[in-house]
């Protein structure tokens, strides 16, 4: 306490308060550099760490998978047949499958039109399973290309897998037709299903097209919804196998000799590509497949064939798969607790929470302080609060019924097919624009002191809201963080009725964002569609935290500046 | 002044109102029963429901080990009709009983400094308890934290404002019946009643042995309490209610996660150590109370300089026992807090930073629901997540009761030496 005690007097002595309240806008400038440049600085060696194996009874590569030459002419058998099917209807292709699991002894089922196949494990208690998804056709192709190999690998694994003594944990098998349909399926399980095989610890998606007997390498999605990751021990087990296997692992659609390259910017790169794609995630058109299993404990990933010439061939995907399985199989608790906040930046490189973190805290920060600098810059703030705190609390409830009101009409209109989903960005950047721009001076009232505590009540919101998603979604706090920079940087005395005041608020409009990432960033990924729809699909959040959570803030600062008076009350 | 008079009423038929919510919803008690910030096993409304069960049917009520409702509570409790207007009778009453203890103090302490000291609008205080998003959650919720509450503000109403210390301390014997912890508040309120008494003394002028009154007031707490044990023994014919609704809160046998800081630590604790921390944490549940109540006592000075401020004790005691005990709820806090405007005038203003707490708080009760959720429903966060912030609350509560106890020993420096208030802006006091 002594220390404490001479600090406080040589800061009084100094006079740094009124110094430091000077600077604090600069202060927040200097902290939104410190977090960009902390996250930049990630891919910098020492920073980041190589990528270990927390679990020590996965043990991957520790066995040899049987799954090899010998089932090539399986594998081709039942691809033949497969391929035969790419033209048939839907019940007609999961008529045959059924037929196949049916004779090699599995339990089949069917949820809505999604098939699904129980190996019921000889050793286990029936209580735990692994599920391997194989969907009908490929997520990331333009033409929705028929999954041929990995219903044939499938099959051939069922198999394969029917006839080993060692599984302790059951495995099932889903054909969903989509991302959708898997999503339906793995709530059904947990909840009304009939024929399940208890709680599933792992799951892994298969994608492999038309590529053939040969592939080049795999490429690996692990984002889950609302900031979820699997555990990374999954993900290291698959990469350790695959790379005994001499086979590349892609992360975050690295392609071509990025594979084999390690450096300052491949790194940063997979860096933000996976930020972008967490925040993305449950929105676009076409996914991964393993988010589906968001939200239920399960470690989920997808694994996808590239290329069609390269040194792989098709028996190692199910080797891949097999390893995989087995190193699943031997875990007797959960996976490790420490493995599930992590950032990849190389299959081989990671961060961990801790060291990402502060830049979001930063970014926290800089709200903090802009809300605390519109508090006292002016004391005729602090001095009105009194008088202006019942009003405030008024606007703030309405400002957040109205954000409500509109999270949960425009996701129904959307659906009914009332308006199109691309539209309504559009339409939400013109209109708050144009009700800014033609707001009547005669209703432009607000006093300077109760503008500069409303500025300072909804940047403190913001504030809030990212140290709330810190931990749970960091990507989405980033970004809501970045796209409300504007915001923080925005006074409503200086700024008012000004092309910079507008700028910035435009700018800030979460409608604004959303059509420039569905018109620019991912032409035609359905961005716009996705978030309005999948709180009601999926059960990801992004669309009710960006239009609870963020949208009142904006709506609260853009309508203080608007409603704020230009010219002085007394004339 | 006048208009803002007025006002209360409005505030107090408002705040009635919006707490019979549960009769449009129905289900909102059993879901708010459910959330470990809000509610806990001991007060839970759940519970209550199958104690009333048990009544009915004729089972023991203890049976099961479901019920911690002492069975006098659950007996009278079983004859109310409707939880939402009885509920929300109780904390009007209890608002209405906080205004007419907020008149008190100002005026008492107006004496005290010979200058009139003008506290907050009573509609403010009444306000502060019954929009208060906490009470209101603890109200919807169910949970009997209010009644034991209600007990507690009684025995301050008779303590300060009736001056009947025995009134007084029967009516603490009740809440202590009916959640345990607030036992140990007799401490602080002999304090009160000692001050009390004494000035009725020096009014009537009558004789008064400060000695006789507290063998007086602590014969008729036990008294009370070993009669209600009685009256309980009597109803249920047995003596589990004392295992169950007591030592249960004692030993924490029922480990349930919440805000406070005892369940994180007796769960992985080794068997044989058990025993020494049960005793080393309900030591420290009322060790300070007695330190505390003597430090702000108000002593009768010859100079008639006020210094001390029983009612402050007892609020800081209050503090101290919703943070230390073994289940506290997010209510516990908004009852210690509704305290603080009372001293808007006396203790706050010498405060340094007292929103710093607030905004600890603030961020706790955020991130609480998040990190729970992490940890029971993602499974990618652990209990480590959600104890987390019970420490963060901890601190909060640190930062409170040292700030506000800072405050009032600055008055008190600032009194004993004559001040003026034009020179309090040039003292800058680090260390007492």
């Amino acid at each position: 306490m002594a220390l404490a005690e001479a600090v406080l007097r040589k800061v009084h002595k100094l006079g740094l308060v009124p110094k430091i309240v000077r600077l604090l806008p600069l202060m927040a400038a200097a902290m939104v550099i410190a977090s960009i440049g902390s996250l930049m600085y990630l891919g910098v060696d020492g920073q980041y760490r190589n990528v270990y194996i927390s679990e020590n009874a996965l043990m991957p590569s520790q066995v040899m998978s049987y799954f090899r030459e010998s089932e090539w002419n399986i594998v081709r058998g039942y691809r033949e047949e497969v391929s035969k099917l790419e033209d048939e209807d839907l019940l007609v292709r999961c008529a045959v499958v059924e037929g196949w699991f049916k004779k090699l002894g599995y339990v089949t089922s069917y949820y809505d039109d999604t098939l699904y196949a129980i190996l019921h494990a000889p050793r286990g208690d029936d209580t735990e399973a692994m599920v391997l998804t194989v969907p009908w056709t490929i997520s990331k192709s333009d033409d929705d290309e028929f999954n041929e190999g990995a219903i044939a690998i499938a099959v051939s694994m069922a198999r394969y897998f029917k006839r080993m003594s060692i599984w302790s944990k059951n495995i099932i098998f889903t054909f969903p037709k989509d991302a959708q349909a898997l999503r339906d399926w793995v709530e059904a399980y947990h909840t009304t299903l009939k024929d399940t095989a208890g709680s599933i610890d792992a799951a892994i998606v298969i994608e492999y097209g038309k590529n053939g007997d040969n592939f080049e390498y795999i490429e690996v999605d692990y984002e889950g919804l609302n900031g979820q990751l699997p555990n990374l021990d999954l993900i290291n087990t698959l990469t350790n196998i695959a790379y005994n296997e001499g086979i590349h692992t892609s992360i975050q659609g690295t392609s071509g000799e990025e594979l084999v390259k390690n450096t300052y910017g491949t790194r940063i790169r997979t860096l933000f590509y996976g930020l972008a794609n967490l925040v993305l995630t449950g929105l676009k058109r076409k996914s991964g497949g393993c988010e589906a299993f968001s939200g239920w404990q399960i470690q989920a990933i997808t694994i996808r064939a590239k290329g069609t010439k390269g040194p792989a061939d098709v028996t190692q995907f199910g080797r891949l798969i097999d390893s995989t399985f087995r190193s699943v199989n031997n875990l007797l608790e959960k996976f490790h607790q420490s493995f599930f906040f992590y950032l990849m930046l190389s299959p081989k490189n990671f961060v961990s929470i801790g060291t990402y973190l502060p830049s979001a805290v930063l970014m926290a920060l800089v709200f903090a302080l802009s809300s605390l600098n519109r508090l006292i810059r002016d004391p005729k703030t602090v001095e009105n609060i009194s008088n202006n705190i019942s009003n405030a609390i008024i606007l703030y409830t309405c400002v957040v019924a109205y954000s409500f009101m509109v999270g949960e009409l425009l996701p129904k209109a959307v659906l009914s097919d009332l308006v199109s989903a691309e539209v309504v960005p559009i339409y939400g950047m013109i209109f708050f624009l144009l009700v800014q721009i033609a707001m009547p001076s005669k209703l432009r009232t607000f006093q300077a002191p109760y503008a500069e505590f409303l500025h300072a009540i909804f940047l403190f919101h913001i504030s809030m809201l990212i140290i709330a998603l810190l931990i749970v979604h960091f990507a989405l706090a980033l970004f809501i963080a970045l796209i409300a920079l504007p915001l923080a940087f925005l006074s409503p005395v200086a700024d008012n009725n000004t092309f910079k005041g507008y700028l910035l608020i435009f700018l800030a409009n979460p409608f604004t964002v959303v059509f420039t990432i569905d018109k620019y960033i991912v032409p035609d990924g359905g961005i716009a569609y996705g978030l309005l729809t999948s709180y009601t699909k999926l059960q990801c959040w992004t669309w009710p935290l960006l239009i609870w959570g963020y949208f009142p803030a904006w709506l609260g600062i853009a309508f203080t500046h608007c409603l704020t008076g230009t010219t002085d009350p007394k004339k | 002044m006048g208009t803002k008079a007025s006002l209360l009423p409005t505030v107090l038929v408002v705040g009635g109102l919006i707490r019979l919510l549960p009769l449009l919803f129905p289900l909102i008690p059993y879901q708010l029963s459910s959330v470990v910030e809000i509610s806990t096993p001991i007060n839970s409304y759940k519970s209550l429901q199958e104690a009333f069960y048990y009544l009915k049917h004729g089972i023991n009520l203890y049976d099961g080990g479901i019920n911690h409702h002492p069975p006098l509570l659950v007996v009278l409790l079983s004859y109310v009709p409707n939880f939402s207007i009885f509920y929300a009778l109780v904390d009007v009453y209890i608002s209405y009983s906080l205004v007419k203890l907020h008149r008190w103090y100002q005026e008492h302490n107006s004496i005290r400094e010979k200058q009139q000291l003008v506290g907050l609008g009573d509609n403010l205080i009444a306000a502060f308890y019954l929009f208060n998003p906490l009470i209101l959650l603890t109200c919807y919720s169910g949970s009997t934290l209010p009644l034991s509450f209600l007990f507690i503000v009684e025995a301050l109403v008779q303590a300060c404002i009736q001056q009947k210390g025995p009134r007084a301390v029967m009516m603490l014997s009740i809440a202590a019946y009916i959640s345990y912890n607030p036992a140990f508040l007799i401490f602080p309120l002999l304090g009160l009643i000692h001050v009390s008494a004494r000035k009725a003394a020096v009014n009537l002028k009558t004789p008064w042995n400060p000695i006789q009154e507290y063998i007086e007031s602590s014969g008729i707490y036990i008294a009370s309490l070993s009669l209600l044990f009685l009256c309980s023994f009597a109803v249920t014919a047995g003596t589990q209610f004392v295992d169950q609704c007591y030592w249960t809160v004692i030993s924490l046998s029922k480990i349930s996660p919440n805000i406070g800081l005892w369940w994180y630590l007796f769960t992985e604790m080794f068997e044989f150590f058990r025993t020494f921390y049960i005793g080393i944490f309900n030591i420290y549940g009322f060790i300070f109370l007695i330190p505390i109540t003597w430090r702000l006592f108000e002593r009768k000075d010859p100079s008639n300089i006020a210094t001390g401020d029983s009612f402050l004790a007892f609020v800081l005691c209050f503090t101290w026992i919703n943070y230390s005990k073994s289940y506290p709820v997010v209510g516990d806090l908004a009852q210690a807090l509704l305290f603080l405007p009372f001293f808007y005038t006396t203790s706050l203003p010498h405060t340094r930073f007292v929103f710093v707490p607030f905004l600890v708080f603030f961020v706790a009760l955020i991130l609480a629901p998040i990190f729970y959720y992490c940890w029971i429903v993602l499974g990618n966060g652990n209990s480590n997540f959600f104890y987390s912030l019970n420490l963060v609350w901890g601190i909060g509560y640190a930062l409170l009761l040292t700030n506000v106890l800072w405050g009032r020993l600055v008055k008190n420096y600032l009194n004993t030496n004559k001040v003026t208030p034009e020179k309090h802006s040039l003292i800058r006091l680090t260390q007492m």
